[in-house]
């Protein structure tokens, strides 16, 4: 069977009209190509394409920097900045008041980190226990980390402030291309079905966000060949049905995967399993059980039943600190080699789930296996069978299970995504060593032509880069910054120095539009 | 923050310089100092205590730094910037009597403060104001770098506590481009994805935007009659529902809005879980009977299923199900809180998440095409019996007609 995942077919799903035919094949627009199309085209000092967080902070960030609404364009399908946010995060089982792994300081709505979402909670909820937190973090205590309830609270607030709604230019970037004249032609299918037309600006960024979920290969030939969708779930897709089944029967669920996406769907596993009583079976699939992870010196045991443990996806000097320092000086062979070492999937050690696993291990519901899966097809009953194959060469265990719950990352291929893929192709973008696009320091995209306007990228499109945790709160805002200060040093806005700083921070404090 | 050796070194003098001189030039009039100490003695003591401060600060930084690299993360947990005051302290005070800074008997001394004051023990006349002086200048340095410190320099946070700030290298580092990579064999052809693809062979029409007009592709009569319904297609050829994100069956994007809509066959709409938890996949029209007596509720087909038997129907339209039934009347708990209830013969949109009691059986209908929206874009429930054709999404869907049917009786709490 030929690998599908690897090669999507240019062209066929975003087949238009001849004369977008005709702009996709030039490589260069002018505003005669523009208007011989026939496309109606608006003008902006800078525009974002994506709409999430990662062109939310930047367009806030400017906003703050003194940029004016009015100057710059949202090229979106969604309406607020966290929505496909929050529907991954729901379908990670994590609810609006659960922790999300970050910490009090890194805020996407506030560029400065102060007051942090621990003094926040403080404040709203009276208490001193977060502060406390924050304080012994992470000594005698575990992280403080927000709920994703108040990151949205905090961007939908932010949002208003700077005016967000009327930036938006709802709709799909179609095409990207660096204009002739200098600067770049995005393409916009709007969202009312209304006739495509084209923004034309100096200064463009990208922000699309996490290009496709990652499902395993197994994954997607098993749906291929027995089109069954609903005993082998991604973790990342709603999968809600599992749970409800096994509130009310006895069953066996495989989990495969050992971030922290597994650690939240094993926790709401054993939770139903406490509440309803049922005799629901865990089995959980580790790679390698003994793994060791590389390039770890010093205390705390960080590897343990199969689990690696790391409060975050990146140590924190990697935000700010040594190991940010380190990456901005390494090539882009050793960056990708750090990161890949240091990405490597986490988990967090929360006592919550130590304590519950801990009791499953005991009472025998929970069993870790180590091993590949090599065959996945349905059996008799509405069950899954597995063919798991061990590292150690021993005999490949068979497994019936009423589901498998497949918990392995989200791997950004830029060329899932269609804009990305002909970006790549019509040579407006290059592709680093990590699968990322290859920015410079200020994430300006090399090669992107259109000078003397530039195109940025940041959030999960720029992995690879100068900074390790690029597409984590902090990571966003650091983005944002020296995406600002690079539009600074070319007069389109003001470089935020002490004074403007301190005078921008106590505007946002009181709520005035900056 | 986790500082780096030379954002550590900055951030401490800038403190000293700042927050210690204001705070120490305050409060130096109020420590108490033994009797006999002058105001200008006073500002003296603190501010050379200060000096000691930040100029021996600058040797424990590298010793921290060294401690600081072996922890794995490289992290500086906050509550060890606050806590090295006491060894910091300790050492200030060794130097205070040391230079002397505070040491020896002051003009107007007397009785034990007289006698203690060359004490470096608990009994030395000067303890207490070096306490109260390095306690709460400390505390407000510390203070300072939690919060203020970010707002004046945005930077500090994130160059790991540098003040004067290095640019990031504006020229690359040699060696630094990577060979830019583009995968081969872009150039899939949709036969060759089609042909190996078993069961999505099914007749597609394309629909490209603004032109009203269909193309068809494949053969329509593969596809039995009401499976077909309008969608998306995704980059590696997977149709999906027009209004997903994500491919079901790959996880790559969906194009949402300038993707050619397509007609395609539908996959299975969702799961219904039974009260025993029985699954029962919703890829066809459904019925739900008490088949083998009352006790064991049974979901088929639902033209298997004798109608005389049936306790509700399922019936899919486009993209959604629609749940009634001739008899009984239908309770549904909504996913939002709500609850809706409907007579015999009228029918209610299927929501995922939703549950619905018919004769004391409850059932649960869930499903991974979520609304995009989860908040604001939920289609309504109630306006399913009136527009039940309406909501189907597709021209060649089964839209099925129920003239004179019922209206719906609601009641809509929480």
């Amino acid at each position: 069977m030929p690998d599908l995942t690897a090669h999507p077919m240019p062209g066929s799903a975003y087949a238009g009209a001849p004369e977008l035919e005709r702009l996709r094949a030039a490589p260069v627009w002018s505003e005669e190509l523009v208007a011989a199309a026939g496309l109606r085209a608006e003008h902006a000092t800078f525009v974002t394409v994506g709409g999430g967080l990662a062109g939310f902070t930047v367009v806030d960030t400017l906003r703050i920097c003194g940029l004016d609404a009015t100057q710059m364009r949202v090229v979106s399908p969604q309406r607020r900045p966290y929505e496909n946010l929050s529907r991954l995060v729901r379908t990670g089982q994590i609810r609006d008041d659960d922790p999300l792994r970050s910490d009090s300081g890194s805020r996407a709505d506030n560029i400065w980190g102060f007051p942090g979402y621990a003094v926040q909670e403080a404040i709203r909820r009276r208490t001193i226990r977060p502060l406390w937190k924050v304080l012994t973090e992470p000594v005698a205590a575990e992280f403080y980390n927000p709920s994703p309830g108040q990151v949205f609270r905090g961007i939908d607030r932010e949002a208003g402030r700077i005016g967000w709604d009327s930036m938006l230019a709802p709709g799909q970037a179609g095409l990207i291309r660096p204009s002739a004249e200098g600067g770049f032609f995005c393409l916009v299918h709007p969202a009312d079905h209304s006739s495509p037309y084209v923004l034309r600006t100096p200064y463009l960024h990208l922000g699309t966000g996490y290009p496709a979920l990652g499902y395993a290969p197994g994954l997607i030939e098993y749906r291929l060949r027995h089109q069954e969708y609903f005993n082998v779930v991604n973790a990342y897709e709603p999968h809600e049905h599992v749970y409800q089944v096994l509130r009310r029967r006895a069953g066996t669920v495989l989990v495969r995967g050992a971030g922290i996406t597994a650690s939240r769907v094993l926790q709401r596993l054993i939770d139903d399993r406490d509440r309803s009583g049922r005799a629901v079976r865990i089995l959980h699939l580790f790679r390698d059980l003994a793994e060791q992870p590389p390039g770890r010196r010093g205390s705390s045991p960080v590897v343990e039943h199969g689990w690696r443990y790391q409060a975050f996806s990146f140590p924190r000097s990697a935000t700010s600190g040594q190991h940010r320092e380190q990456l901005a000086g390494m090539s882009s062979t050793e960056r990708a080699a750090w990161i890949t070492a240091m990405g490597a999937t986490t988990t967090a050690k929360r006592r919550h789930w130590q304590r519950q696993l801990r009791k499953a291990r005991s009472e025998g519901f929970y069993q870790a296996l180590s091993g590949e899966i090599t065959v996945m097809e349905p059996s008799g009953d509405r069950q899954v069978r597995l063919l798991i194959a061990d590292s150690a060469e021993r005999d490949a265990l068979c497994l019936d299970v009423d589901f498998l719950i497949d918990c392995t990352g989200m791997s950004p291929q830029l060329r899932d995504n269609p804009l990305l893929a002909d970006l790549i192709d019509s040579g407006g973008a290059a592709v680093n060593a990590l699968g990322g696009l290859d920015v410079g320091p200020h994430f300006e995209v090399r090669g992107s032509g259109g000078e003397p306007g530039r195109l940025y990228a940041s959030g999960a499109i720029a992995r690879g880069g100068y900074l390790a945790p690029v597409d984590s709160f902090a990571g966003l805002v650091d983005a944002a910054l020296l995406i600002c200060d690079d539009l600074a040093a070319q007069g389109v806005c003001a470089r935020l120095g002490p004074r403007s700083s301190v005078a921008a921070w106590i505007k946002q404090l009181v709520r005035r539009v900056p | 923050m986790t500082p780096t050796l030379r954002g550590r070194l900055q951030t401490r003098l800038f403190l000293a310089a700042t927050v210690g001189v204001l705070w120490t030039a305050i409060i130096s009039p109020f420590l108490p100092e033994p009797p006999g100490v002058t105001t200008g003695m006073s500002y003296s003591m603190a501010f050379d205590s200060l000096l000691l401060m930040a100029v021996y600060g600058l040797v424990w930084e590298h010793l921290y730094h060294r401690l600081q690299q072996r922890r794995w993360d490289r992290d500086w947990p906050s509550v060890f910037a606050l806590l090295t005051v006491l060894n910091e302290a300790l050492l200030v005070w060794l130097l205070d009597h040391l230079f002397p800074v505070m040491s020896g008997p002051m003009p107007g001394m007397s009785g034990s403060s007289l006698a203690n004051a060359g004490s470096l023990g608990p009994d030395s006349p000067y303890l207490a104001g070096f306490v109260v002086h390095m306690g709460t200048t400390w505390g407000l340095m510390w203070l300072f770098s939690q919060g203020p410190m970010r707002v004046i320099f945005i930077r500090w946070r994130f160059e790991g506590g540098l003040i004067v700030h290095s640019h990031v290298p504006e020229s690359p580092v040699p060696g630094d481009r990577p060979d830019t990579s583009r995968p081969e064999g872009a150039g899939f052809s949709e036969a060759r994805v089609r042909d190996a693809v078993p069961g999505t062979a099914a007749a597609r029409l394309t629909l490209p935007p603004h032109t009203g007009h269909a193309r068809v592709y494949g053969d329509p009569t593969s596809a039995p009659n009401g499976d077909l319904v309008e969608g998306n297609m995704c980059g590696h050829g997977h149709f999906g529902h027009p209004g997903t994100r994500y491919c079901m069956i790959c996880g790559g994007p969906l194009p949402q809005l300038n993707g050619t809509r397509v007609l395609g066959r539908r996959p299975p709409l969702g799961v219904l879980i039974l009260d025993d938890g029985d699954a029962y996949v919703l890829d066809g029209d459904v019925r739900l009977a008490e088949v083998d007596g009352p006790g064991t509720l049974t979901a088929g087909r639902r033209d298997a299923i004798p109608a005389a038997s049936a306790l509700a129907d399922i019936r899919l339209a486009g993209w959604q199900p629609f749940v009634s039934s001739e008899l009984h009347p239908i309770a549904l708990a909504l996913p939002g809180g709500g609850h809706l209830h409907i007579a015999p013969g009228a029918s209610a949109l299927l929501m995922p998440g939703t549950e619905f009691t018919v004769a004391t059986r409850r059932v649960r209908f869930e499903s991974p095409y979520q609304p995009v929206e989860p908040a604001t874009a939920a289609p309504d429930p109630r306006a399913g019996a009136a527009s039940e054709a309406d909501a189907a999404t597709s021209p060649a869907a089964a839209t099925p007609s129920r003239p004179g049917a019922p209206r719906v009786r609601h009641t809509l709490r929480g």
